[in-house]
């Protein structure tokens, strides 16, 4: 029943959505300390722009990692208050957070070049 | 009717249906159970109550708007299910395995008596008839001593009353859309109920009567041999346990003994000679009894495995298991090898 054809492409999608979310999950953090190397933002102006940029499909995702980057020291932040509603937790990148952007900057590169290579190699083969 | 809390989220107030706030406070449990280390849960929980605050506060048009299930369903969609925050292996949660595991609650909505019988389906996954029929076969057997464990059955286990229960009670993960599906269930049932009735008539004159007759026999031979499956199983769990609780008292009666210091002085009873051989009791004792244990712990195992056919066993146990009846087996021999060397 399952052998049709629709559903081998069906399956093939699946597959391929869900190493797309893995791909983006791998470069999330990197993405974020970018987003935070202009300026300062608080959550939601973060998700605008990982939303604008299709990065992240659910909110949900962004708190976790923001945890774990303060605890790693990469971010800080600080409580500010809105003109409209409660106070808002300012997120900034610290020096190491600036240094470690600069390091996911190059690996990026690197493998960007590497991809490129890569798929270059076999298309011209 | 339907009564409106008033609730305070990451520092705003805001006026909630029951309902709603029933599946908003599902969810942040739900998150909340997801992360095991604590600092950073609490951390990333009170990050998302500030966003869903922010996000219902964009959704309402005044400060005493009711925000209803539609916007607890919207939040819970643009936030996303707990496990696609999942990061890496450091916040597996071991919650989830465990909550994979079937309960024992008396089922209130399949009862008889008790629900003591519904629920011991459930738990091993048998259809509930046969469970009330071995009730009934144990019962007249015994004549009426299972009715008094019933009555402690009764007594002991809790009726499962929330859905996160009756979810624990069948052995379904719980998650958000399982609890939603749950409610969404019982909710249709009511409505099923009353179309039922029409479709069921038009259903069987479609049907032709033969296949009716040959669909009767393949349930007749299906349910024989869930009975017979289960039937078996549960002697072997029964008469495992009984094996393990008698060879349990033994230990204890020769460990009273022991304790107290009774001589052993029958002298007709060859096993408790080695005392007199300078060996201690326990050396004689217990690897005999573990020698037994064993494989009545395999039968226990078989018994519970011929119930429920999707349990597991991993290597580990077996090999931990064949191990020590191994080892137990070669002490017996040794002491036994003194004790007949005495006669020589």
């Amino acid at each position: 029943m399952h052998n049709t054809f629709e559903y081998h492409i069906f399956v093939l999608y699946m597959n391929t959505e869900n190493t797309k979310a893995q791909m983006r999950k791998g470069v999330l953090e990197y993405c974020i300390l970018a987003v935070l190397a202009q300026d300062r933002k608080y959550a939601t102006e973060i998700l605008i722009h990982l939303k604008e940029a299709k990065m992240i499909v659910v909110e949900g995702t962004l708190y976790p990692l923001l945890a774990r980057l303060k605890t790693a020291c990469l971010l800080e932040y600080e409580w500010e208050e809105s003109n409209s509603g409660p106070p808002r937790k300012y997120y900034q990148i610290t020096k190491e957070g600036i240094l470690f952007l600069k390091e996911l900057s190059n690996g990026w590169k690197e493998l960007h070049q590497a991809v490129e290579l890569l798929t270059k190699n076999s298309k011209s083969t | 009717m339907n009564t409106t809390l008033n609730i305070n989220l990451g520092g705003q107030h805001f006026y909630m249906d029951q309902n709603a706030y029933e599946n908003l406070d599902k969810y942040l449990e739900a998150i909340k159970n997801h992360f095991k280390d604590r600092a950073l849960r609490d951390e990333i929980l009170s990050d998302i109550e500030s966003r869903i605050a922010e996000l219902f506060s964009e959704r309402i048009t005044h400060e005493r708007q009711v925000i209803t299930v539609q916007d607890v369903s919207y939040v819970i969609d643009t936030m996303g299910q707990p496990n696609a925050f999942k990061l890496d292996s450091e916040e597996v949660d071991e919650n989830e395995e465990s909550t994979h595991k079937r309960k024992l609650f008396r089922d209130p909505d399949d009862k008889i008596i008790g629900g003591v019988a519904a629920g011991l389906a459930h738990y091993f996954g048998l259809q509930v008839k046969w469970i009330r029929l071995i009730w009934l076969i144990l019962g007249l057997f015994s004549w009426g001593g299972f009715i008094i464990i019933y009555l402690i059955l009764w007594i002991i286990l809790s009726e499962a009353k929330t859905t996160a229960e009756k979810l624990m009670m069948r052995g379904e993960p719980i998650n958000i859309s399982n609890l939603e599906k749950k409610i969404k269930e019982s909710i249709e049932e009511v409505a099923q109920r009353v179309k039922d009735s029409d479709y069921e008539e038009t259903g069987e004159k479609i049907r032709s009567k033969t296949n009716v007759f040959f669909n009767k026999i393949a349930d007749v031979f299906k349910n024989l041999f869930g009975f017979l499956r289960g039937f078996l199983g549960l002697i072997l769990v029964f008469t495992s346990s009984l094996g393990l609780f008698a060879l349990l008292t033994a230990l204890f009666t020769i460990g009273l003994y022991e304790l107290f210091d009774i001589t052993w002085g029958d002298p007709f009873w060859p096993p408790l000679d080695i005392v007199h051989m300078g060996i201690p009791v326990w050396w004689a004792i217990v690897p005999v009894l573990v020698v037994a244990a064993i494989p009545v712990i395999y039968m226990l195992l078989l018994g519970k495995w011929i119930i429920n056919p999707s349990l597991t066993y991993t290597l580990g146990l077996h090999l931990v298991l064949l191990g020590v009846w191994m080892f137990s087996i070669l002490i017996t021999i040794g002491v036994g090898m003194r004790y007949v060397s005495g006669f020589i």
